[in-house]
């Protein structure tokens, strides 16, 4: 009896320390793929930080290893796989690639998991996926890949900015982008390339990935919820995307070298009057005085409009040998844009390697990016304006009109608003040419068995200057300027202006992981991170030289006047001008997660702290938690795999110019000295309070696939710009207010992947996202315009509104009802009947500019060697507001001799009826675009045989081949990426570069 | 070996640990940053005084309140011509009194001259000497009283507060008594008038007369009136023009040439734009109203009412002054344009121009608020207020007439008529008529019907018309284009909807 007690309590202490006492065990073995062993894969022992990387043979040893542990075989883009030890020795295992979605690995926030361990709401899209896409910047790589997801580029401009939102629009002022994190470290999405002024506006903002090679990403990770999104606390409220360059990975040198060729033509044209259809609608219409009937013959395509050159070329090796790996890729790309002289040329180097020193205890990697961008722009302003820009000339110029007189001049009409196009396109040139090198190094040490701590440091330099100018012998309103000495007028302008920014980040985290009882899986991470951004710059503008100068840009002192300040009261950032600015971020962050049986957690806390902020708030507390069951895991049957999860967290924004929160005085040059920012000491970030639920499954043997989420966000401390009406008496500059009330967002998503038929010479899968956002705006009192148009007559003009209760960026317009016996507008009056005397107000339209569907789907076929890939997307319920047709078309407009449409010539509009914005220019923007179409073929084993390549591409994409819209403008994709006044804009087409259809052939091989 | 091991890791870490740990305050690295409570002994006062002066510049522009104000009056109009000057109806709206809180040009004028109040208390939180503190406060008051006669209530802000606490306001009647006070106590630090752009003494009495004469309408309980004029405030007015140093220009135009500042004086107090460098926007007296196709080209817009021109005798010279260099240069006479216009070298000499769609440019008398047809262009009589400056077009010398001793000699007429005690032998008629015969006018009454009329002429486009219309009862009558009568609420502007937030909306809107 008592020895039985006995032995039961030894036993039972035996089996209580068994993860201690249990023999320990030298295991060793092989890792392979279908084509042999492979290097650098990770062996790890699940719950400690044991572990070891294959070597050039894909042997692997560990020692130390419990009898009873198991091992975790895992790498970026292999199916992940466990075995356990049960007192095995040699454990030899075969890898996969192609992984099932649930069993890729997804990068997070400092770190990775298996996707089907994750809590949070992840996507990620990998490398091979980009083969169907040949994008012009890697953002476009997510169009319709990723449910929630909206990008969109403001323009068809070669290194347009983009618009991304994840899961809605949380922010009223343009900081709606998510943060961009390229292998760990944070980049500023902002706008590092030269702005500067031209006669014909600024710049729109250039997109913050066109400093990355297509070709150098193996990954992009997006994090959408908050349970994902928290650990980057103030900077994380509008998503993060996770972007991993290509590392070595073969054990042999291995060279790629990729090449593509290709051809871009307009996308979509507009129906303007031919010059013979011009003459004899001019003529048939006794009110109509039209000027210049000839008879000659104009195509504005002809005039600004080319078939634009793509070329791509880039080459890299990489190795990956027992203790190190490197890659080293060098990219030239030159990007003509439609628009004559306009284009992008981009020539990157990128270097990463990882070397393991002291038994893989101390791992140093090194990544180093280097960019240069050289940029040619032509004088788009997105403006519909009066004296408007390129484009508007262009489409507005008499068809019968010559552009040449008989003696070779260009024909001149006047200074304002008929301008010549030819002579705009050309006398006037552009360029910027940015230098950018992001560089990090880290250090990783195994401190242990369970903990390892790793020190980063990056940085992030750019240089960017901007050249424009505008030939003396162009006519332009307003751009006199008398010469004091000899009293004559002089035109011409020219303006140079660069900005530097430098950043640095330092980052120190300790991570702890071990398994208790077996079953229960715990990491844990503590990190502190810093975080300092520099920027500088200044600007010149010279008016005035002698007309026979052509080079003005690099002879500024030939100029009658030069000035340094540009005043730009709309601007908040103040890039205009000569001007320093630092700020600093510092952090203090942690996650633990983990799981235990079914179960699984996750819980993340972030404090940062900003020199942005006002001193009376300058830390801020985001946490947020995570938990997950899988219902079923690894079942065979209909349902294969279900989990269930749900987050919540707070996140913050801070995109708003620095020293907002402080008070500051600048000598104003003519004597005088003012205030130019208004000072908030309460300023602090925005707040998003997010909750979601989802469920990830798979079902019919693994061949669908999918998740289906919900998720609120509610936004408070929304950043606002009070209005300068209600701070009088003020400063006539704008004070940064954070808002009382919410703004809220909510929707589904949902994304499915079908594998509909598998065998060994033919697959074919299809994909398909779809999410459905509603959004309201919960702030107290507020009535702000915004969707300002600009025209001819329209200024100060706007067509929508934030208002409480209503939708984000409702439509506020005129309501037309048609024409009156006079040819006058007829509106909508008070009383709700049509007058068209003027006294129709504006009134709240049931319709607004966001989409309320965003969906996308792929097609991949593959046939033996054959692939042929097509990929969709589109939006639903969204309102485009016209400005295009608003400003240049009307009946008023062809009156005074310009080019308009034929329907718009022919209607009963009046000559004299006012341009108004009214819902007679609000149209649907509902659209389905085929965006890529690729055909690919692989090149058989005995060719490459014959070669002595390791693989070989060959394909042809076509990109924007058509799309399916009622939308009567250039394209229905109209978000423009500048803020007017205090609030972004959406859904307002303001004539932007127009979009092109691209057509390439490519090839990649591997030596 | 384990020591070093651990020596190694502590190195590593608190390698790690360099260039943390901060105290993240802001740092300011390309301006200074103001503090407002009189420490800030770097920032200099008279560069901020430069500045309260540039604010008095917003009264020269086109879009702001001496025109806007001069829109809701019977002197100008800014019809809609087919595409041009729609602009959402806002130019229509102010002339025919429907405009909403929404108008952006009363937004802008409201900011426009609230940030002038606040340059100017910039200089006097920053120890100022006593002199730079009253020119401030002259400044300040001369923003005040468009304010008060614009929108009623005077938004003000404690000296020193942080611009995060809301600002307060003054009643009308209560703004009224501060303005009155401010200026009586600065009198006797402000500089003589040497030079008007400077704020001088005959400036505060100007602005004393101003505001002591519209004290009934000020005060008044109901802002559409009846107003009753106090003897009391009427002497007061009598009194600060009797101390005026001014006196009249032999040539009316002296107060508009480009070197009006320095040549007449008769101008009390102007805005100075210098040729060729900084200034602000006097040009837009002539564009405004202009043609495309004259010179200087113009922006076509403004224009006069014909029942407005025929007030005026044809021979005015102050509507009609054949200047050589005007009729040399641009082909017109200044003051009004009307009939057919020419090119440089006026009738006879120069071209006879054509309007865009080649009708003969032919400016009619007659307008309406949307114009069409052969007229689209050319219907309107328009003006040229200031003389332009043919050595700089783009940047000419004129300076803008701020207060001038015509008006100061019209109040006293006003106030004489309203039950005041005559002075130094004049009688409201004797003023009047001093007045017309520098114009070569013949002599009319005193009444106050006649002083009414000749403020009209004397001071056309100068930006008093619609204070004029407001205290002599007629400013919601029906006029030319507006064929009803408004509603009483329009003697003052609605506040702009972007300040309701923190001011109280005027009564009726």
């Amino acid at each position: 009896m008592k020895s039985m007690i006995l032995k039961r309590l030894i036993f039972l202490l035996i089996f209580l320390s068994g993860g201690m006492m249990s023999a320990q065990i030298t295991v060793s073995g092989v890792v392979s793929d279908a084509n042999g062993p492979i290097p650098g894969i990770n062996v790890i022992v699940k719950g400690t930080n044991q572990g070891a990387s294959t070597d050039f043979d894909g042997k692997y040893t560990i020692d130390n290893v419990a009898e009873d542990a198991i091992i975790v075989f895992s790498y970026i883009g292999f199916r992940t796989q466990e075995v356990a030890v049960n007192g095995q020795t040699t454990i030899n295992v075969t890898m996969s690639e192609n992984a099932a979605e649930l069993d890729e690995v997804v990068v997070v926030g400092y770190g990775s998991v298996r996707k089907s361990d994750a809590t949070g709401a992840i996507d990620a899209i990998q490398a091979e996926k980009f083969k169907e896409v040949a994008a012009a910047s890697p953002a476009q790589l997510l169009r319709g890949k990723v449910s929630g997801v909206q990008v969109t580029t403001a323009s068809g401009e070669p290194g347009a900015g983009v618009n991304i939102r994840v899961r809605g629009s949380a922010s009223l002022r343009s900081g709606n982008n998510p943060l961009i994190v390229i292998d760990g470290v944070p980049i500023d999405g902002g706008n590092v390339s030269a702005g500067g002024a031209s006669p014909f506006g600024r710049t729109a903002p250039r997109n913050p990935l066109n400093f990355i090679n297509q070709n150098d990403i193996q990954s992009i990770n997006i994090l959408k919820d908050a349970s994902a999104t928290a650990i980057y606390g103030s900077r994380g409220a509008n998503g993060v995307i996770l972007i991993t360059t290509k590392k070595g990975r073969s054990i042999e040198p291995s060279i790629t070298f990729n090449t593509s060729f290709g051809v871009s033509t307009l996308a979509r044209d507009i129906d303007l009057l031919s010059p013979e259809a011009f003459v004899s609608t001019a003529q048939n219409d006794p009110n109509i005085t039209v000027n210049d009937l000839g008879g000659r013959s104009y195509d504005w395509t002809d005039v600004i409009l080319r078939d634009a050159i793509q070329v791509n070329n880039d080459i890299s090796i990489s190795q990956n040998s027992e203790r190190s790996s490197y890659r080293l890729s060098l990219g030239a790309t030159s990007q003509e844009g439609i628009v004559k002289d306009t284009g992008l040329d981009k020539y990157t180097v990128s270097f990463n390697s990882n070397t393991k020193y002291y038994d893989d205890k101390l791992t140093i990697d090194v990544n180093a990016l280097v960019t240069s961008l050289k940029d040619e722009a032509e004088a788009f302003a997105s403006d519909a304006g009066f004296t408007g820009d390129l484009f508007s000339a262009a489409l507005r110029w008499n068809p019968t009109r010559p552009l040449f007189q008989p003696d070779g001049s260009y024909t001149f009409v006047d200074n304002q608003s008929n301008l010549n196009p030819q002579e705009l396109l050309d006398s006037y040139k552009d360029f910027t040419n940015t230098l950018r090198i992001l560089g990090n190094v880290s250090a990783t040490l195994k401190l242990g068995q369970h903990l390892e701590y790793k020190f980063l440091f990056g940085v992030d330099r750019t240089t960017s200057e901007r050249k424009s100018q505008l030939l003396p012998t162009f006519d332009f309103q307003d751009l006199a300027v008398t010469d004091p000495d000899s009293g004559e007028e002089r035109l011409g302008r020219a303006d140079v202006s660069t900005t530097n920014s430098f950043s640095r980040i330092f980052e120190n985290t300790l991570t702890y992981r071990n398994t208790f009882w077996n079953d229960l899986n715990f990491n844990a991470i503590l990190g502190y991170s810093f975080y300092d951004y520099n920027f500088d710059g200044n600007s010149v503008i010279a008016r005035g030289f002698v007309e026979s100068q052509t080079d003005l840009i690099n002879n500024l002192e030939g100029a009658v006047q030069t000035e340094i300040r540009i005043d730009d009261p709309d601007d908040g950032n103040r890039f205009n001008e000569v001007f320093r600015n630092s700020y600093d971020v510092q952090s203090f962050f942690g996650r633990i997660n983990g799981d235990y049986k079914r179960l699984l957690y996750t819980a993340t806390f972030r404090v940062d702290g900003s020199s942005k902020f006002g001193e009376n708030e300058q830390y801020g507390f985001f946490p947020s938690v995570g938990l997950g069951y899988k219902v079923f895991e690894g079942e065979e049957g209909l349902l294969n795999n279900l989990k269930v999860r749900g987050s919540w967290g707070i996140t913050g924004n801070q995109e708003f110019p620095v020293n907002s929160a402080v008070e500051i005085g600048e000598f104003t040059g003519n004597g005088g000295f003012a205030t130019v920012t208004a000072a908030n000491p309460d300023l602090k970030w925005e707040e998003t309070t997010s909750f979601g639920i989802g469920v990830d499954f798979s079902a019919f043997s693994d061949k669908l696939s999918g998740s289906i989420d919900y998720f609120t966000r509610e936004t408070e401390n929304l950043l606002f710009i009070k209005t300068l009406e209600a701070n009088q008496p003020g400063p006539s500059v704008r004070q940064f207010i954070n808002l009382d009330g919410t703004l809220d967002n909510s929707g589904l998503e949902l994304s499915l992947n079908y594998n509909v038929y598998q065998s060994e010479n033919l697959s074919f899968d299809i994909s398909a996202n779809a999410a459905f956002l509603g959004n309201e705006v919960n702030i107290p009192g507020i009535f702000e315009p915004t969707g300002f148009v600009n025209g001819q007559g329209l200024s100060g003009a706007f067509t929508q509104v934030i208002a409480t209760g209503e939708d984000l960026y409702n439509y506020f317009l005129l309501d037309f009802r048609g024409f009156d016996e006079n040819g006058v507008s007829l509106y909508t009056g008070p009383d709700g009947t049509p007058v068209s005397d003027g006294t129709a107000v504006p009134v709240l339209i049931d319709a607004q500019p966001l989409p309320t569907v965003n969906f996308g789907f792929s097609t991949n076929l593959s046939y033996k060697n054959w692939d042929f890939n097509t990929t969709w997307y589109g939006v639903a319920g969204n309102y485009i507001y016209n400005n295009t047709t608003n400003a240049l078309f009307s009946r008023g407009v062809f009156n005074a001799g310009n080019n308009v449409p034929g329907d718009i010539a022919n209607t009963d509009q009046a000559v004299g009826d006012p341009l108004a914005a009214s819902t007679r220019f609000l149209e649907k923007g509902d659209f389905l675009r085929l965006s890529n179409v690729t055909i690919g073929y692989n090149f058989n084993d005995a060719i490459l045989e014959t070669l002595k390549l390791k693989s070989a591409r060959i394909y042809a994409t076509g990109s924007n081949l058509f799309v399916i819209t009622s939308y009567s403008g250039f394209d229905p994709e109209v978000d423009a990426a500048t803020a007017f006044g205090r609030v972004s804009q959406f859904g307002v087409d303001y004539l932007s570069y127009p979009r092109s259809t691209n057509f390439s052939l490519g090839l990649s091989v591997s030596f | 070996m384990k020591n070093r091991k651990l020596l190694f890791i502590a190195m590593i870490i608190s390698a790690g640990m360099i260039c943390s740990c901060t105290d993240l305050d802001a740092e300011i690295l390309d301006g200074v940053e103001i503090t407002n409570d009189g420490s800030g002994s770097s920032i200099p006062v008279e560069s901020q005084l430069q500045t309260a002066y540039q604010g008095l510049r917003t009264y020269q522009d086109q879009a702001r309140s001496h025109i806007v104000s001069e829109h809701t009056s019977d002197a100008i109009v800014g019809p809609t011509r087919g595409g041009d000057w729609d602009d959402n109806g806002v130019w229509r709206q102010l002339h025919v009194h429907t405009w909403n809180p929404l108008n952006g040009f009363i937004r802008d004028s409201w900011n426009d001259i609230l940030s002038g109040v606040f340059n100017a208390n910039q200089v006097l939180e920053n120890n100022p000497s006593p002199q730079q503190a009253a020119e401030a406060r002259l400044i300040r008051s001369y923003h005040y009283y468009f304010v008060l006669d614009m929108f009623g209530i005077m938004p003000f802000r404690e000296l020193g507060s942080p611009l995060t606490q809301e600002p307060t306001f003054f009643e009308r009647a209560e703004g009224t008594q501060f303005v009155i006070d401010e200026l009586e106590s600065i009198i006797n630090d402000l500089p003589d008038r040497m030079d008007p752009t400077v704020a001088n003494k005959d400036a505060a009495r100007f602005l004393l007369a101003k505001l002591y004469l519209n004290k009934a309408v000020f005060m008044a309980d109901n802002p559409a009136g009846p107003y009753t004029f106090d003897a009391g405030d009427m002497n007061a007015v009598i009194q600060n023009v009797d101390a005026m140093t001014n006196t009249l220009a032999t040539d009316y135009w002296d107060n508009f040439v480009p070197n009006n500042s320095e040549i007449s004086p008769e101008i009390v107090f102007a805005s100075r734009n210098i040729q060729g460098g900084d200034g602000g926007n006097v040009q837009s007296r002539w564009r405004m109203g202009n043609h495309y196709n004259q010179s200087p080209d113009g922006w076509n817009g403004f224009t006069t009412l014909a029942e407005y021109y025929d007030r005026f005798d044809p021979n005015d010279i102050r509507i009609n002054n054949p200047d050589a260099d005007a009729l040399t240069n641009s082909g017109y006479n200044l003051g009004f344009q009307i009939g057919q216009q020419y090119g440089p070298g006026g009738p006879g000499v120069g071209t006879a121009l054509e309007d865009r769609n080649g009708n003969p440019l032919v400016f009619t008398k007659e307008i309406s608020l949307l114009t069409e047809g052969s007229t689209l262009e050319t219907a309107g009589v328009r003006g040229v207020k200031y003389k332009p400056d043919y050595d700089n077009i783009g940047s000419p010398d004129n300076d803008y007439v701020l207060a001038r001793y015509s008006d100061a000699l019209l109040m006293k007429a006003e106030a004489i008529a309203r039950g005041g005690t005559p002075t130094g032998g004049d009688t409201a008629e004797s003023i009047v008529n001093a007045i017309r015969a520098r114009a070569s006018q013949a002599a009319i009454t005193g009444s106050l019907d006649d002083i009414y009329a000749e403020r009209g002429r004397e001071l056309w486009w100068e930006g008093w018309r619609r204070n004029d219309m407001v205290r002599f009862g007629t400013y919601l009558n029906a006029k030319e284009l507006k064929s009803f009568e408004s509603g009483p609420e329009r003697v003052l502007f609605s506040i702009p909807a972007g300040a309701l937030s923190t001011f109280p909306q005027n009564p009726g809107y």
